[in-house]
């Protein structure tokens, strides 16, 4: 039981990281956020045994995990993931009630649509920055990267949102 | 018309956004209660694992155990183990074993006679062995002789053999060089013959 209440204890501190790298990277989709935070931790219990602190630390071993299950998602479901940057542009422009509720809506929706539309590692660095709470150190301790390369892609990733949210706006006012 | 954002704009609705994916407590607590499940039923499976492993270990033990116990038994009680068998060593031991345990003069007394007897009887294993040996040895001499005998046997028919072919040989011999000899001559001319009697 002793192992247990060591897991439970690495769960309650690094789990609402895990959630917030999911929850982004998932289409910031609640349900499946949690279906697939739950098998990463039911997986992560299977294979404790083969956790030890010495060969690396819990964050990196758990983000690993995380890491592998959703490129088994993302395989699974290739097709209905399959969805160009062109057509999702188009599905980024907001209905008409959504324009009539509030303006914080609108901003949260494109910005919502502006991420899913970033590549892949792009995706990563603002989940791991911004919704796991990540330091760039860190974040550059998980990825293998540089941590100077990792705050001039976190930058570059930033202007491209800027851009995308901005390009948004334009094409729903001019509609 | 476009709207200008700053990237701290976006960085602060990021932030906002971030912390509305915090994760619900329900869910918390019930992944935490499916976790706790996942690990007792893994702990159950690993503990009938680990309790089969530890059967077979102790059952191999066991087994080891039983036949060192009967081999150290027989090697004490058989005569037939004598000076010179691989469980010699196991039975002295034995031996000396049961003699430390005999403490008292009387005892030890009883000990020795004992183990005199037991020599007594190795010795007359043995004489029954020395028997057995010198039986063999009188069997392995007597079929060496018959193998010398027929050995013999085999040599004089050989030799009769050559006897009676020897003199074809000789005559063969004889009727080739004959042969040789004749080849070896000058043909006879006829054409001196004819120039004789054309004078």
């Amino acid at each position: 039981m002793a192992e247990f209440e060591n897991f439970r204890k690495y769960y309650q501190d690094h789990m609402p990281q895990i959630y917030g790298y999911i929850y982004l990277r998932a289409r910031q989709n609640r349900a499946l956020a949690e279906d697939l935070v739950s098998e990463i931790f039911l997986k992560a219990i299977e294979h404790f045994n083969q956790f030890s602190e010495k060969k690396g630390s819990f964050r990196s071993w758990i983000f690993q995990i995380a890491k592998n299950h959703l490129k088994d998602h993302f395989k699974a479901r290739k097709n209905d993931e399959n969805i160009s940057i062109e057509k999702l542009i188009n599905t980024l422009k907001p209905d008409v009630d959504t324009q009539k509720s509030a303006q914080l809506e609108i901003e949260k929706e494109s910005l919502k649509n502006a991420i899913n539309s970033l590549k892949d590692d792009k995706q990563e660095v603002i989940a791991l920055r911004y919704f796991s709470g990540y330091s760039y150190t860190e974040i550059a301790n998980l990825t293998g990267e540089n941590e100077n390369k990792i705050r001039v892609k976190t930058h570059r990733t930033l202007k491209e949102l800027k851009n995308k949210l901005e390009s948004l706006k334009f094409e729903t006012n001019e509609e | 018309m476009k709207n200008n954002y700053t990237e701290k704009q976006v960085e602060k609705m990021l932030n906002k956004m971030a912390q509305e994916a915090k994760p619900a407590k329900e869910f918390q607590e019930r992944l935490k209660m499916q976790l706790e499940e996942k690990f007792q039923q893994k702990s159950h499976k690993n503990n009938f694992w680990n309790s089969l492993f530890r059967f077979k270990l102790r059952f191999a033990g066991a087994l080891v155990a039983i036949i060192l116990t009967s081999t150290t038994i027989y090697a004490y009680n058989s005569d037939s183990v004598v000076r010179g068998d691989l469980l010699y060593p196991l039975k002295t031991a034995t031996e000396r074993v049961e003699g430390f345990f005999a403490r008292t003069p009387e005892r030890r007394a009883l000990y020795y006679e004992k183990m005199a007897k037991r020599r007594e009887a190795e010795i007359r294993n043995m004489e029954n062995k020395d028997l057995h040996y010198r039986e063999t040895v009188t069997e392995r001499e007597r079929l060496l002789k018959l193998s010398r005998q027929e050995d013999v046997k085999e040599n004089s028919n050989d030799r009769k053999i050559e006897e009676k072919e020897r003199p074809l040989e000789k005559e063969k011999e004889v009727k080739e060089k004959r042969a040789l000899e004749e080849r070896k001559k000058p043909p006879k001319t006829d054409f001196l013959d004819r120039d004789r009697k054309n004078m």
